[in-house]
């Protein structure tokens, strides 16, 4: 049921309760003090007509009309009065007042009331002592009565009156009271469903209109809360492209340092080994032979006649030491071109992974320790002749490990790459890196010690970090993406250092359980 | 007869030697009746409460107003009482559901009124309240122009 039917109800019922109490009331009134008052009156009657005729006695007996006049005054005196006659003993009249109705008075029963008309008449016999005198006769108005009863008629028709207008008015009032509350309705419809510009403009009176100030006010912020948040929403649409853009920048950045960081390690032993051809390739004995052949066949005669002379006869063995020369530089030659070729697989490996720098994981093998540290270490080599670095391999347990070779290389590469920094810094007889390998109770451990700069303690948690150096041109990116790499390799990557000048110990622990899984995974 | 009475006695009256004395009190009955003569002991039984019948017509008595010179005076003589013993035999007849005492009369006009109009009414008044109407009865046969009447109002001492 709607407000308006339930406040129509309610008054409604109010006036059913009012109108029902009004009519019991009125009936009641009817039924029950209308009687009583004609009962009083009738009685009034009897028993003013008897106190009259039992006190009329003595002054119709003795024809005193003074007497008689004052014996009946206290019926006069009554406002119901209307008429009161005395009679003697012959019914003559000896006594009259008031207006004399119509109609014989003394023909009914004595002293029982008779009503007619507006009047209550009664009578009684006068004597005295058993002798009759005569008789009186009163006459009572019902007017009083009558006018009660004309009172409650007019006050229960104005009530039924009141009644109706009332239940027009609360019809009235509920309408009236209810049409705003509905306009509030659809207003609070309206905004809820995003009109946040509407505004109420009716004119409810007291608290609704209040009510009409507030829904508005509340309104007017949502609009105004709506407006700042689009606004904000626009700005953050805008940062949330900028930020998308920045990071995918960073991240290509990162991916380019990390390539052009593991690349660079590598190049320098690509370099050292380039050298070492181009020394040999420049110190060859091929240009000596070169020069030996020219002379051979500028002897008149040519190569057969210039073995038959005197000097001719040491060409065999000088061609025997060139041939074992010319072997000698072969090898050495294979030699370095080996490692270059093994420095180009690494850096095109170390490309490749870069490419998949998002995936885990990567192609697992059974990797030998030793063989692996060794290569790590001789990407660097002539580095540590050139500086007089003493290196020191411990490799006391060498194990198998099944793990990403080129992983575990790019993180060995660094660790040494930072090391021989490290050692080169200090004085010359105590550079020292020794590379220790040892089986733990929770898999391998690598340990690369150095005779260094050492780690201040303030830093030793920082190096970490990607991007924190202590050296002139460094990226502070090595030790970052190795932590990063180890992890992914199910490890760790550990220092420790007695601080400046102490040295410091990178330890790159390895789990056990990698150890045996062949896989294969992408 | 009775006018011969009246006659009498207002002749009396006018005679210093035999008019009766201002202070008598006289029983008066309607003129003409037939009563002309009561004794002390009829008086008696009709004014406190027992009928009294005569010539076949029943008595009404009727009082002076209580504390009235003459009621005193006729109750003194009649029922041999004090107004206070008057007072307390009407009480006791009235517990005993006895009749009660004789209606008493506003004034001596009334009294006269009222006994000249019924022939069985009877009263006392004063002697000087006397009217043509009534007629004085005599008491033991003694009439109040006689000397030795018995009803006086006692002097103011
Ligand atoms: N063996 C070491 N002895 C002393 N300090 C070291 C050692 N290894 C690393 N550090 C400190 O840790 C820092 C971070 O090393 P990291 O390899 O991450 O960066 P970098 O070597 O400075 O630069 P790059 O990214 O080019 O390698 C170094 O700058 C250095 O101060
Ligand atoms: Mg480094």
């Amino acid at each position: 049921m709607n407000i308006r039917n339930r406040l129509l109800m309610f008054s409604t019922a109010q006036l059913v309760v009012f109108g029902a109490l009004c009519a019991i009331a009125f009936v009641s009134f009817e039924r029950t003090v209308m009687p009583l008052f004609d009962t009083l009156l009738r009685g009034k009657a009897e028993w003013m007509t008897r106190i009259v005729s039992s006190q009329l006695d003595v002054a119709l007996g003795a024809d005193d009309p003074s007497l008689i006049a004052a014996e009946v005054q206290y019926v006069r005196d009554d406002p119901d009065f209307r008429y009161v006659v005395v009679r003697d003993a012959d019914g003559n009249v000896v006594f009259s007042r008031g207006t004399s109705p119509r109609g014989e008075l003394f023909g009914s029963t004595p002293y029982a009331p008779t009503v007619g008309g507006d009047e209550i008449r009664t009578w009684a016999p006068v004597s005295l002592e058993g002798l009759s005198l005569g008789s009186v006769a009163v006459v009572f108005s019902t007017a009083r009565l009558d006018h009660i009863q004309t009172v409650t008629k007019q006050v229960a028709i104005g009530v039924a009156v009141l009644w109706v207008l009332a239940l027009g008015y609360s019809v009235l009032f509920a309408r009236s009271f209810v049409a705003p509350i509905r306009t509030m309705m659809d207003f609070s419809r309206t905004v809820a469903n995003g009109s946040l510009s509407q505004r109420l403009t009716i004119l409810p009176p007291g608290e609704l209109g209040e009510l009409r100030d507030h829904l508005n006010g509340m309104t007017a912020d949502l609009e105004e809360r709506e407006r700042e948040r689009k606004i904000a929403g626009a700005k953050a649409e805008v940062m949330q492209q900028e930020l998308i853009s920045v990071s995918r920048m960073a991240g290509m950045a990162e991916i380019a340092t990390g390539v052009l960081h593991d690349v660079g390690n590598v190049l320098n032993s690509l370099n050292v080994s380039v050298s070492i051809i181009d020394n040999a390739v420049r110190n060859s004995r091929i240009a000596g032979f070169t020069k030996t052949v020219d002379v051979f066949e500028a002897h008149p005669g040519g190569l057969i006649a210039f073995l038959a002379t005197e000097n001719g006869r040491v060409v065999p063995g000088y061609l025997s030491s060139v041939a074992k020369r010319l072997a000698k530089e072969n090898a050495q030659l294979l030699g370095e071109l080996a490692s270059v070729t093994r420095n180009i697989d690494h850096i095109k490996s170390i490309v490749t992974m870069q490419q998949s720098y998002a995936r885990p994981g990567g192609f697992l093998e059974l990797v030998a320790l030793g063989p692996l540290i060794d290569d790590a270490l001789r990407m660097g080599e002539s580095s540590f002749a050139n500086h007089g670095i003493e290196l020191v391999k411990d490799y006391g347990d060498t194990e198998t490990i099944t793990t990403d070779r080129h992983k575990l290389l790019q993180i060995l590469i660094n660790v040494i790459s930072n090391a021989r920094h490290a050692v080169k810094d200090v004085d010359r007889s105590t550079r020292r890196i020794t590379v220790g390998v040892r089986a733990s109770s929770e898999g391998v451990e690598i340990a690369i010690a150095d005779t260094g700069v050492g780690i201040p303690p303030g830093n030793l948690d920082k190096i970490f970090q990607h991007g924190f150096t202590t050296k002139k041109g460094g990226h502070g990116f090595g030790l970052h993406a190795s932590a990063n790499t180890a992890r992914e390799l199910s490890g760790t990557l550990s220092v420790a250092s007695e601080g400046e000048g102490a040295g410091a110990t990178f330890t790159l622990m390895l789990r056990a359980q990698m150890k045996g899984h062949h896989e294969l995974a992408i | 007869m009775a006018f011969v009475m009246i006659a009498m006695i207002v002749a009396l009256s006018r005679d210093a030697d035999s008019s009766p004395p201002p202070r008598a009190v006289v029983v008066v009955v309607a003129k003409g009746s037939k009563i002309k003569s009561l004794t002390r002991a009829e008086l008696r039984r009709c004014f406190s409460g027992d009928a009294l019948v005569v010539h076949h017509a029943r008595m009404i008595p009727f009082n002076s107003p209580p504390g009235s010179a003459e009621r005193i005076a006729f109750d003194r003589f009649v029922l041999g009482m004090s107004p206070d013993q008057v007072g307390r035999l009407w009480v006791d007849r009235k517990i005993r559901g006895q009749s009660p005492a004789p209606r008493s009369l506003p004034s001596a006009l009334h009294t006269t009124k009222i006994v000249a109009k019924f022939p069985s009414a009877i009263s006392y008044v004063r002697v000087d309240h006397i009217t043509a109407d009534v007629d004085v009865v005599a008491i033991d046969g003694v009439l109040p122009t006689s000397s030795g009447y018995p009803i006086l109002i006692e002097e103011a001492r």
